[in-house]
This record gives structure tokens, C-alpha cells and sequence, in this order.
């Protein structure tokens, strides 16, 4: 009993943030109807597996104390990538697919290299690769949506019976797999060494390069993987895809207790964030409030999320 | 078998080893002296695999040995517990104990094994009371280095080093870091100890290098070698000082606290220091004398009581720490790395961060005036003063920062431990320029876990016990032997484990 009162605590600041979910849900149960629909949940739980991917890559780069800019472009360069190849060039799905993560892993490497072995800051570097990628995504798709169609919106429909879509799944589970990786491997361990002290780990012996350029590559990855699942839910590739989205990861993972300084994080905690911004914004979208209002308060409940939490951590 | 060091030459700006030859058999243990600056920590690290060396050979076991990184030191059998602490302060107790080698099965942390392993070498250095789950940045100082030390010791199969291991311990757990050398040399480690508490070197080791200036000048069994003439080897000179003979003028109370208490501090504290002298707090390991002078400082909330700066009898609050130092008084923290020094930022900018409080601009020629006669008073040695302070050896930065509260004549300082780290000589130099402060009208409080520091500087020794004051002593003349029965009052018989049971305190909630 004690022993679970203790794990209860241990996971407060989980705890806390789906408390905030759950309030939010309720607020918004209260004022609109049939926001509990499962309907409404599902395809909520359908728009998300772009940010949830993106997320977790965020969360693992700013557990080393950097940042990944560029991620919104790197959707965008993915999913015309994949859109081009399926479109143009008749590639099957899997070896779009597999075009595009690659595309996410060579531009994470590039931040990874410069922000690693080059040692410039990584703000500046993703930066750098936000506009350089978006240019590319330009070019590859000659500045047009790019009509795929069904082979690819697969993806993202609902499945028959449990009502969720294979990317949500997808999403869901590398979640599930990265939280158990930065939480219990040994790698996770070293990131989060690197992140808090990086001179020490050093010192207790961890060649700390190899992991920074790691973690940038894995998020490259993800971002990658995100502009697939955009292209599916689309059923199209947008060159303007994702502009923003890295705001809206930094927010989550914020929101769910990773630290902006390095060394601190929770993979399940930004997962939660993401549902919370999701909720809130597809809340205040049924119950009518306008565009700037919207923005507003979503603004407004991501610094109270992170102060009430702040809070309550003391 | 063992280690052979041969025309080791390393340069920074300027050389700072030039061809040193040790060779360290197995089963050896060897001490290591020299000034602040000697080179010791680079020598170290070059041996850690954490820096390159320009030149030389080394021989681990009659093979070459070049580690290209501190893994490969680790892999090779050669650990290095470095002086400036490197725990990670999101990790666990257990974690930072096995950071160096995780133990695991497909890459996954097999986390009873680790708990076990770390659980076993928290026993052998008096850690039991130890949670294995607890933050590295919840643990005290001592815990710390002890912590560095067992990851160390763990991975130093066939050389182990120890930068200054004991300088933020108390004896106690100084004769239990020994035991451990003990038993890795026995194992059959090659040992390398550096450490300015020369008697311990004395006791603990089989032979003593000196190093002066980046030259080895010599090595000798330490029976051979006694203390003046190690200090001799040391700085070239050396003449014995008596700082007491500057009898000093006591004036009116400067600084008083009354029934002080904290979260740390739960029963109500109240000292007084007059002008011009110099209060010593004695005490073992968690006796809460850190913990009262953050308390004093404002840096802990505290739950009652006051402390108040007098000048001319009129009294002043003091709650938050920048009312500490509106109103003169000076802190010089226990760990230099977390609380003392602004790494990145040049030893111009260290001196005279306190200095700038109340002006409007940054008076560049005054620092630079200052900070030079600062250098020479505390032979500071930096290739200049906008050296970075992170490149200063470890002794260097320790004066540094207490060098910043010399920049004014600031009337009240509060120092936790300030000959951490210190050499001999420096030492002396800075206790020396402490009275010479206390003769010139400043009211010191410092702790010290080193009698003789206290005995020689001090005009009243207050000791600690279990976070309660539990005697004063008045100088010149001093009882040893009572001012160690006072600190030991608080655990019946006296005992090591009584000591255990009030630092486990420490962790209670
Ligand atoms: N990274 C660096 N860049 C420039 N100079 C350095 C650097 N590291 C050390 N030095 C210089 O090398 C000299 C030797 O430093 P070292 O740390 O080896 O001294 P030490 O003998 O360990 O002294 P202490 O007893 O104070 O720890 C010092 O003068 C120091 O300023
Ligand atoms: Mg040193």
C-alpha cells in the first residue's frame, strides 16, 4: 500500500498534467454537446500522429539540452518526398515511405553534425535547416499540393472496429518504446547525463558526441515519419506542411515536464501534453469561439499548464 | 607490472608538465604533492584518458598506453575519482554509481543488479545510509566524493586514481577512503593519491613524489621523507608562521544571530562574532555548520529567529542574501563548483562580481587595480586575469572566490571550509590575510574541518553537534582533546555508526 502511495507520488508529475487533461475534457463536456461522443475522441485521436512523433523526437533532443527547429520543414520535405516518388515515379508505399525517413535522417544527421562535431549552438543549426528544408520541400513538389489519394490515406482511417488508425497505433507505440527506452536503457540514461552535465559525463567515461548526434538523428527520423502521416491524413502533400509544429512540440513536451535546459524530461509526459493542446483546441473549436480567441487562451493555458506544474514540484 | 611514466610533457599556454618520469609498481601506493598549479590535476588527467598529453610515453603493464578517450582509460583498468566532483544531478545515487558501466541486458539497465552492486559499495564507505534512489543533487558534498571515489575504485583495476579525495571529508570517512586504497593495492592496483593533507599522505603511502612547476623534483619512501622537507620540495622555501602572535583588538558585536531555525536547523542557533575576530566552527560531517551559515546568508528560509549586521550598535535585519550583502556581510560557499565559481567567465569578472553591487558602471581600471594586488596577496596563478576561471587549477579557483569579498573591505565574512583545496603554503597565505582582516577591524566566522586551521587562525571556536552549538572555546590556549569530545557529544560513545545515525538524519525526508 505504501509502496504504491510512493509510485503514485513518483508519477505526480504525470499525474498532474492528466488531471489537466481531464479537467479540460470536462470543462468542454459541459459546454458543448456531444464533445463525449466517441466520435469526437476518435477523430480527435486521428490528428494527432504527426505531433506525437514529432514530440517524442523534441523531447529526446532537449533531454541533451538542444533544440530541433526544423522539424516542421522536415515534415514538409518528407511528405513531398514520399508524395513525389508514389505520384511520379509509381514507387510502392514502402519505399516512398522509406525515401522519406530516410530524407528525415540525412537533415537530422546535418543538425547533428553541426551541433555535435561542429559545435555550434543547435538553435542555430535547425534554424538554419528550418528554411534550408523548406526550400527543398519547395522544389520537390514545384510548389504544389501533390494529390496521392487512397493507397496512402490508409494510413490514416479509422480501423474497423477499435476506431483508431494505423498511424495513430504507429505513433502510439514508438511513444510507448521511447519512454521505455530514455526511462530504462542505457542510452537513455547517457542522454540524459549529457544533458544535465555534459563535462561530467564526459568525465565517467561516455563519448558523449555519438549519442548528441543520435538524438538529432532520431528526431530527424520521427519528423520524417511525421510528414508521412501527414500525407496520409491529407491524402496529399502540402509544401507548407507543418510550419509551426515545432512550437506546438516544444509546448507539449514543456507541458509534460521536459526541461528547456537539458537533462530533465518524460517522453509519456509530452504524449499527454499533446493531448491536452489537441483537446483545448478542438474544444474550443466546437463550442464556437472564434480564431484569435483560440489562439489566445491556448497561449494563455500553456504557461499556466507549466507554472501550476513548477508549482507544485516545490 | 604496474605503471611507467617516461619524459611526460604537456604545455597550455605554458608548460605545465615538462618531462616527468614516475614509474608506480602494482600493489603501490604512491602520494603526490604540489603546490596549486604543480600539475597534478593534469597529470591525472592525462592518465584518465580526459586530455592528451603533447609528449612521452606511458607503459600500463609493459604496454604502451595512449588512451585516446576515458573510456578507453576506464576499459584499460585505469579510473581516475577527479577533483572537481562530476555527478550528475538528475541521476540517482545507484545510477551516477554505475554511469561508467551500466549494467544491462540488451541495452535495457538491469536495475536490481545495479541496486545490489551499488548497495555493496555504499557499504564499504560508510554510505548505508544511503537510499540508492536518491537524487545526486540531494546529496551533501562529502556524500558526493565519496560516491566519485567507489565509481572510481570500481573501474581503477589496475590504476587507481584520487584527486584530493578527502578534502571535503571528515576524518572519519577520510579513514575509510583509506581502507579502500588499502584493499584496491592489495588487490594489486597501482595507486596514485593526490591530497595537500600531507600527514595522511605520511600514513597512508609507501612513497611520496613531489612535484613543483611541472618537474618531478623528487620520490621517497614517506618514512624518508618528513613534512618540512616535503614542504620544502613543494615551494622551494620554507619558513614555519605563527599567525596568533598578531594579537588582535576585539571591538563591538558586528553580527548576531538569536535562535536561529531552519528545515536543517531544528533546534534555535544563536552565536555572536564581534569586529575583529575570528569565530571557528568545529565539527564533524552534518553537524549543521554549512547549514547555519546559509541560514545566516538567508540562503535557507528559516522558520524563526533573527540575525542582525551591528554597526555602531544600531542593528540591521538580514533575511534574503542580498540583504547579507547590502549590509557587508561576505559568503564563500563549501562547493565551489555548484555555488562559487561563474565558469566560462574570466578571473577579472569572478573577483569582482560582488565588488560591482551599488555601481552604476563597470570601473574597469579599479577591477584591474584591485584584482591585480588581490592575485598577489593570495598568489593566485592564472596567465593573467582574463584567464577563464575553469582553466585555474582547483586550489587557484578556491581563492578566487574568496579573494572577490577582498576586493572591498567587506566587514563580515562568512567562510564554509575556505582552505578546501589549498596548499600548504597557499594555506597560509590565505589564513594569514584572514587575521590580517580581523586585525584590520572584520568579524569572521569560518568553518573548518581541520583542528589546526581553526586553532591557529581562530579566537573562539564554537563546535557543533547534531545541529545544536554544543560548547564554545576561548582561545589562545586551546584543549584539543575537549574541543573533539564536543563534537562527538551529540552521538553517545562517540562512535562512527552514532555519527551515521544524525547524517542519515540528513536524508529523512
Ligand atoms: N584547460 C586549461 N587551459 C589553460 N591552462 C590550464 C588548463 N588546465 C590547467 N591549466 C593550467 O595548468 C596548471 C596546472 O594545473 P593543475 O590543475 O594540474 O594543478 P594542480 O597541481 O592540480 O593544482 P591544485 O592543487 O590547485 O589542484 C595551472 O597553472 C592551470 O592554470
Ligand atoms: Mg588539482
Amino acid at each position: 500500500m505504501t509502496e504504491l502511495a510512493a509510485r503514485v507520488a513518483r508519477h505526480g508529475r504525470d499525474n498532474f498534467i492528466i488531471i489537466a487533461v481531464a479537467l479540460v475534457v470536462i470543462v468542454f463536456g459541459v459546454l458543448s454537446e456531444g464533445f463525449f461522443s466517441a466520435g469526437s475522441a476518435q477523430i480527435l485521436l486521428n490528428q494527432l500522429p504527426t505531433l506525437m512523433v514529432v514530440t517524442v523526437g523534441m523531447i529526446i533532443v532537449m533531454l541533451i539540452g538542444g533544440i530541433d527547429l526544423s522539424v516542421g520543414s522536415v515534415v514538409a520535405l518528407s511528405s513531398t518526398l514520399v508524395a513525389t516518388m508514389i505520384v511520379s515515379h509509381s514507387l510502392p508505399l514502402p519505399v516512398a515511405i522509406l525515401i522519406g525517413l530516410a530524407a528525415g535522417l540525412a537533415l537530422g544527421l546535418t543538425n547533428g553534425w553541426f551541433s555535435t562535431y561542429a559545435g555550434l549552438p543547435s538553435f542555430i543549426v535547425t534554424l538554419g535547416v528550418l528554411e534550408a528544408g523548406r526550400g527543398l520541400a519547395y522544389l520537390v513538389s514545384d510548389s504544389q499540393t501533390i494529390f496521392v489519394g487512397p493507397s496512402i490515406e490508409a494510413l490514416a482511417l479509422p480501423l474497423y472496429g477499435i476506431g483508431v488508425s494505423p498511424a495513430f497505433l504507429v505513433a502510439l507505440g514508438i511513444t510507448i518504446v521511447a519512454h521505455v527506452l530514455v526511462t530504462r536503457s542505457v542510452g537513455g540514461r547517457y542522454l540524459v547525463a549529457i544533458g544535465t552535465r555534459e563535462q561530467a559525463a564526459q568525465a565517467a567515461g561516455i563519448n558523449t558526441r555519438p549519442y548528441k548526434l543520435a538524438a538529432f538523428a532520431i528526431s530527424g527520423t520521427l519528423a520524417g515519419l511525421g510528414g508521412v502521416f501527414n500525407a496520409a491524413y491529407l491524402a496529399a502533400a502540402d509544401p507548407n506542411a507543418g510550419s509551426g509544429i515545432e512550437l506546438s512540440a516544444i509546448a507539449a513536451a514543456v507541458i509534460g515536464g521536459t526541461s528547456l535546459m537539458g537533462g530533465r524530461g518524460s517522453v509519456i509526459g509530452g504524449f499527454i501534453g499533446v493531448l491536452l493542446i489537441a483537446v483545448l483546441q478542438s474544444g474550443l473549436a466546437q463550442i464556437g469561439v472564434s480564431e484569435p480567441m483560440k489562439r489566445i487562451v491556448t497561449g494563455v493555458v500553456i504557461i499556466l499548464a507549466v507554472l501550476l506544474d513548477r508549482w507544485r514540484a516545490r | 607490472m604496474g605503471l611507467k611514466i617516461g619524459n611526460l610533457s604537456k604545455a597550455f599556454a605554458a608548460p605545465v608538465l615538462r618531462a616527468v618520469d614516475i614509474q608506480i609498481a602494482s600493489g603501490e601506493i604512491r602520494g603526490l604533492v604540489g603546490e596549486n598549479g604543480a600539475g597534478k590535476s593534469t597529470l591525472l588527467n592525462i592518465l584518465s584518458g580526459a586530455i592528451r598529453a603533447d609528449g612521452g610515453e606511458i607503459l600500463l603493464d609493459d604496454e604502451a598506453y595512449k588512451p585516446a578517450s576515458v573510456r578507453a582509460a576506464l576499459d584499460a583498468g585505469v579510473a581516475l575519482a577527479t577533483q572537481e566532483l562530476s555527478m550528475i544531478e538528475t541521476l540517482s545515487a545507484a545510477e551516477n554509481l554505475a554511469l561508467s558501466r551500466f549494467p544491462s541486458r540488451f541495452g535495457i539497465v538491469r536495475r536490481r543488479h545495479r541496486d545490489t552492486v551499488a548497495k555493496a559499495a555504499f557499504a564499504s564507505l560508510g554510505l548505508s545510509h544511503l537510499p540508492p534512489s536518491l537524487l545526486a543533487s540531494d546529496m551533501t558534498l562529502a556524500d558526493q566524493q565519496l560516491l566519485e571515489i567507489a565509481r572510481a575504485s570500481m573501474h581503477g583495476t589496475k590504476v587507481l586514481m584520487l584527486d584530493e579525495p578527502t578534502a571535503a571529508l571528515s576524518r572519519e570517512q577520510a579513514g575509510l577512503v583509506h581502507d579502500l586504497i588499502r584493499a584496491k593495492a592489495a588487490e594489486g592496483a597501482a595507486i596514485l593519491y593526490v591530497s595537500h593533507r600531507l600527514e595522511d599522505l605520511k600514513q597512508v603511502c609507501d612513497t611520496i613524489s613531489v612535484l613543483r612547476d611541472g618537474e618531478l623534483i623528487l620520490t621517497k619512501p614517506s618514512e624518508a621523507l618528513s613534512i618540512p622537507a616535503m614542504i620544502e620540495a613543494m615551494a622551494g622555501t620554507f619558513a614555519q608562521r605563527d599567525r596568533r602572535a598578531a594579537a588582535r583588538g576585539e571591538g563591538p558585536a558586528a553580527l548576531r544571530v538569536t535562535d536561529v531555525t531552519t528545515a536543517e536547523l531544528p533546534h534555535p542557533l544563536s552565536i555572536e562574532v564581534k569586529a575583529g575576530e575570528v569565530v571557528g566552527l568545529a565539527g564533524l560531517a552534518g553537524a549543521g555548520r554549512s547549514e547555519l551559515m546559509r541560514a545566516i546568508m538567508g540562503l535557507d528560509a528559516r522558520s524563526g529567529g533573527r540575525c542582525e549586521r551591528l554597526v555602531d550598535g544600531i542593528a540591521t535585519a538580514v533575511t534574503t542574501p542580498a540583504d547579507a550583502v547590502a549590509a557587508g556581510i561576505g559568503y564563500v560557499p563549501e562547493d565551489r563548483k555548484m555555488s562559487g565559481i561563474f565558469a566560462g567567465q574570466s578571473v577579472a569578472f569572478n573577483l569582482s562580481l560582488s565588488a560591482l553591487r551599488g555601481r552604476r558602471a563597470t570601473p574597469d581600471s579599479w577591477i584591474r587595480e584591485r584584482g591585480a594586488a588581490i592575485r598577489d596577496i593570495l598568489k593566485i596563478r592564472s596567465s593573467g586575469l582574463d584567464q577563464p576561471i575553469e582553466q585555474l587549477s582547483g586550489g587557484n579557483q578556491q581563492k578566487v572566490i574568496l579573494g572577490r569579498w577582498l576586493m572591498l573591505d567587506t566587514p563580515v565574512l562568512l567562510l564554509d571550509e575556505p582552505g578546501r583545496g589549498v596548499d600548504v603554503a597557499a594555506k597560509a597565505d590565505i589564513f594569514d590575510e584572514i587575521s590580517r582582516l580581523a586585525a584590520a577591524g572584520a568579524a569572521v566566522l569560518m568553518a573548518s574541518s581541520e583542528m589546526d586551521e581553526l586553532t591557529s587562525t581562530c579566537d573562539r571556536i564554537a563546535v557543533m553537534s547534531g545541529r545544536r552549538i554544543a560548547a564554545i572555546f576561548e582561545g589562545p590556549e586551546w584543549d584539543e582533546a575537549a574541543i573533539m569530545t564536543a563534537a562527538f557529544s551529540a552521538h553517545v560513545g562517540g562512535s562512527a555508526a552514532g555519527n551515521e545515525a544524525t547524517r542519515a538524519g540528513v536524508y529523512h525526508d
